[in-house]
């Protein structure tokens, strides 16, 4: 359950740490070009379709004429500078606050003592499934002004802190999930250091533990601002209302007219800009994580990580971490609880309380449309996961161990979906998939697993690719001499070293891709429905109560799966 | 750089021939319409007076020149012989598409591949927009605005059909030109809150709203302004553009994504009162929620159209879906699955329910005319509606 830092850190101890970049075996020429044309067609060509579609009079590849008129149109507006202004502020304040949060959470749970640990550890991969539009909609049901539970509060979640709260709230899971290894596998040694000197614990964290954390913290908040630029579900259901200006949202209104033709043009003049400026963000992550590697630890022998002992402050941490599980889960968890037992969509009334039924659940159990759909996302789910590592790890072993000058190309291709909405991304697969006909998947299960691992590639590729820096290549050397061949290098050396960091992706993966709806939507075609696009029908035609049964047992199933394997996992962490 | 161009090219040049079968451009291939004639709008009824159903006009001169082969019996043969298929794309759940092809499967029960598959409005133009370019494999029955249509059928993408022949009761409101028949009309109502608002309180038209007791976020509209852009069609765009800043600016409502969503705010007390579509406000209803309609006189209606996709797998079983859609079985099976009825049939509780109020839309020749004209004053008032 740990991403790539579950590596024995990737910030150390210099004195135990290889500062020279390892070279590793030569791949040939034939991994990096067969990387190159898989990646380039997956990824080049949706991103590739959106840049061509911009100066296209109907914003639509391969159609006749060109122009400049959507670049105009757009980036001539007042309103689109202010979006983008609003854009940034929301980003950056949701990404600090998720980091901040996942930081602190990642201390109290990895390195200390605090009651509890290893099932808060678990518990936070809850959140991870939950669709954000329905974590929205639960914050809107305890924060509004008028029918929140919360609303004694003055708080006011039809605002930018409002959404910049539940935003945040929301990628704390994955920022979580980045941050905890590192933390978790920090060396003692500073830290044992500085204590002997006398250092107390504030001057501890701010002297000796930031700084260390600092390439990790540079990159999950670069990641977490590109994915809060990116997100719609949230400001759909908040900003909307509240009329905060957001590029997503702009992006959403030229998508969905009431009539005509969607702006794809314009849509794609604002997507290429800001592709433009997350690249560059795309970039100071690539940096960090690239720094990340440079100080890894190689050898974790005779390392173990000390917790500090909290004393009188055990249960003021605990208390802290709970505040976020209620926060985060147990008040959205029992908000969706409310609307899947009510007759209707209402705020919490005690008048409803005589009218609560199971019947919804009762409903979405035997529902055939749910069964089917459920079957389909869970194959999804896991072969976008396995194609997502499979991929992540072809990318990150000729980045790191090939010794062809254009590897880093593969690199490049493999960032690229990044900047790119996932609504634009669908309809780019659309006109992809229909391109090659050759390969009859368009309609089918398995072009949404091919979209899900496309649009989860660069996280898990950086992901992998840090991790990959920190492992030795004396290993494969070693197993190359005692005659294995490539294959089961990978098999028996590579694969179980890297295997944290995969099961991590993997993970990742495959709950984003469980309630991952707009390329779902645009890829589905009859067969091939999925559990994300029959909740979102459902929340759209005015059922939330099967929107809302549908969230809470997939919640309540991830949690019974989590617990229960958290605790084996915990085990062997601990161990 | 050479060794950096090598396989960067080579993968561009694989991407490029591969996505080659995809590239034909529509403004290439179009679909030849029957006549210039028959793919024109019938006249310039449905305007901002229009007859509601039951009006007694005939049927249109479009439906008299597409081809004979659309008799029914030739389209039942025609559509069982392409293995019974048929795949329909809407908005409504899955569930409720799926209830709908039921009854038109026990109409015709050789059509035992009929599908539904469920997609939001702008994804499903996306979709077929796309699917068409690619030709196809698409939906083979789609329902779209009338500019949305026109756009398809200026490219290719649509059949001409002799609605006629098929046994559609022909009407200048029902079958507009000979691509496109009227299968349902989302008309727009006031919703508001029993237990916050009286009924006496109760804003009874559009102008209501802008009293000042409903400022601060008590009024909830659709983030895609229909409603207005369907009412400057008695009002005028000046006049349109004028109330909606107005509204924005010194009532400051609730922009929300979805109609139903803004029903079930609505139900739930987090709006006041609402402008939105009759049939969104049904599933709140329906489960008890404290809320009530008022129908607005004049009532802004938009009608929908189904048409047949040129690229679908079986045209001819489109056509008969289309056929049953829009005639008096289906259309009542969609509307008590919907809530969404035909208003131009009176064999409908819509109809039946708009016989007596007057309802304003744009003329049909205007929409498909004057398409831009309509998405430029919508995309105007959507700008107004976020910025004020």
């Amino acid at each position: 359950m740990a991403l790539a830092g579950a590596q024995p850190a990737s910030v150390g101890w210099r004195s135990r740490v290889s500062l020279a970049r390892p070279q590793g075996l030569d791949t040939g020429w034939v991994a990096p070009l067969v990387g190159v044309l898989i990646l380039g067609l997956l990824t080049l060509g949706p991103v590739a379709a959106v840049l061509v579609g911009s100066f296209k009079p109907s914003g639509l590849p391969a159609t006749a004429g060109w122009t400049l008129r959507h670049y105009i149109t757009v980036w001539t507006d007042a309103y689109t500078y202010r979006a983008l202004v609003q854009t940034v502020v929301f980003a950056f304040c949701s990404g600090l606050f998720a980091e901040a949060s996942a930081l602190l959470l990642a201390w109290l749970i990895e390195r200390t003592d605090v009651p509890g640990a290893h099932y808060f550890r678990a518990g936070i991969l809850v959140g991870m499934v939950t669709p954000p539009i329905l974590f929205a909609i639960g914050w809107v049901l305890l924060a509004s002004p008028k029918i929140g539970l919360l609303r004694f509060t003055g708080f006011d979640v039809y605002s930018l802190p409002g959404m910049v709260l539940v935003q945040g709230l929301a990628m704390v899971p994955t920022s979580f999930l980045l941050l905890s290894p590192v933390i978790r596998f920090l060396n003692p040694a500073l830290e044992e250091a500085a204590t002997v000197s006398g250092a107390n614990v504030a001057q501890l964290v701010r002297r000796v533990t930031l700084p260390l954390l600092l390439p990790a913290l540079i990159s999950v908040g670069t990641l977490a601002v590109i994915f809060s630029t990116l997100a719609l579900d949230i400001p759909m259901i908040i900003g909307l209302p509240a009329r905060i200006p957001l590029l997503s949202l702009d992006v959403f209104d030229l998508m969905q007219p009431s009539s005509g033709i969607p702006a794809y043009g314009d849509v794609a003049a604002i997507n290429n800009v800001l592709f433009v400026i997350l690249a560059l963000a795309m970039w100071v992550y690539h940096r960090s994580t690239k720094e990340a590697g440079k100080y890894a630890i190689i050898s974790g022998k005779g390392y173990r990580p000390r917790r500090v002992q909290l004393g009188r402050w055990r249960w003021a941490g605990f208390a802290t971490v709970s505040l976020y599980f209620i926060a985060a889960l147990g008040l959205p968890f029992l908000a969706l609880l409310w609307v899947s037992v009510v007759p209707y969509f209402s705020g919490f009334d005690v008048n409803m309380l005589a009218k609560m039924s199971p019947g919804n659940f009762a409903f979405i159990f035997q529902s055939s449309l749910v069964h089917q759909a459920a079957v389909n996302s869970a194959i999804i789910a896991i072969v976008a996961g396995l194609g997502t590592c499979s991929l992540a790890l072809l990318v990150s072993w000729v980045v790191v161990r090939s010794r062809v000058t254009w590897k880093r190309l593969l690199d490049v291709l493999a960032m690229l979906p990044i900047g790119t909405s996932a609504v634009m991304m669908g309809i780019a697969l659309v006109f992809i998939f229909f391109g090659f006909r050759a390969i009859p998947i368009y309609g089918t299960i398995w072009v949404i697993a091919i979209g899900h691992a496309i649009v989860y590639l660069p996280f898990s590729a950086r992901t992998v690719q840090a991790a990959m820096l920190q492992l030795s290549k004396e290993l494969e050397e070693a197993a190359h001499v005692a005659g294995a061949t490539v294959r089961s290098t990978f098999k028996r050396v590579i694969v179980p070293l890297l295997s944290p960091a995969l099961v991590g992706v993997f993970i990742w993966v495959a709950f984003h891709s469980l309630r991952e709806f707009s390329i779902a939507v645009v890829l589905q075609s009859g067969d091939n429905k999925v559990l994300s696009t029959v909740l979102y029908g459902y929340w759209n035609s005015g059922q939330a109560q099967y929107a809302t049964a549908i969230a809470v047992s997939l919640m309540v199933l991830l949690a019974i799966m989590v617990f229960v394997t958290g605790r084996f996992t915990s085990a062997r962490v601990e161990a | 750089m050479k060794r950096l161009f090598g396989p960067l090219a080579l993968g561009l040049a694989t991407l490029l021939a591969a996505c080659g079968g995809g590239s034909a451009s529509p403004a290439s291939s179009p679909a030849a319409p029957a006549t210039s004639t028959a793919a024109a709008p019938a006249s310039a009824a449905g305007g901002a007076s229009a007859k509601p159903a039951g009006s007694g006009a005939t049927a249109s001169a479009a439906a008299s020149g597409a081809a004979s082969a659309d008799s029914l019996d030739a389209v039942k043969a025609e559509a069982q012989k392409n293995g019974g298929k048929v795949v329909w794309y809407e908005s409504i759940e899955q569930d409720q598409g799926e209830k709908v092809l039921e009854a038109f499967k026990q109409d015709y029960p050789f059509m035992t591949g009929a599908k539904f598959v469920s997609v939001v409005s702008g994804n499903r133009v996306a979709k077929v927009t796309q699917e068409s370019m690619a030709k196809g494999p698409t939906a083979d029955v789609d329902f779209g605005n009338a500019a949305t249509l026109s756009n398809f059928y200026n490219q290719g993408f649509v059949n001409t059909v002799d609605w006629q022949a098929l046994g559609v009761k022909t009407s200048p409101e029902l079958t507009p030109t000979n691509y496109m028949v009227a299968v349902t009309a989302p008309y727009y109502v006031i919703l508001y809150n029993t237990q916050k608002v009286s009924e006496a309180d109760a804003p009874k038209s559009l102008q209501d709203l802008m009293d000042p007791k409903w400022k601060g976020g008590r009024i909830g509209l659709w983030a895609r302004p229909q409603v207005f852009v369907t009412m400057a069609a008695t009002w005028g765009e000046q006049q349109t553009v004028d109330f909606v800043t107005k509204l924005s600016k010194t009532q400051k409502p609730k922009i929300y994504d979805s109609n139903f969503t803004i029903a079930q705010d609505v139900g739930a007390g987090n709006i006041d009162v609402a402008v939105t579509t009759y049939h969104t406000t049904l599933p709140t209803q329906q489960k008890g929620a404290p809320v009530k309609v008022v129908t607005l006189d004049p009532t802004p209606i938009n009608p929908l159209y189904g048409y047949s996709l040129k690229y679908g797998q079986n045209p001819a079983g489109g056509k008969l879906l289309l056929s049953w859609l829009a005639g008096p079985k289906g259309a009542k099976v969609y509307e008590d699955v919907s809530g969404r009825g035909n208003p131009f049939l009176e064999e409908t509780k819509t109809g039946q329910m708009l016989k007596s109020v007057k309802t304003i839309d744009w003329p049909i020749d205007t929409q498909i005319k004057q398409a831009d004209m309509l998405n430029n004053l919508e995309a105007q008032l959507t700008k107004i509606q976020k910025e004020q």
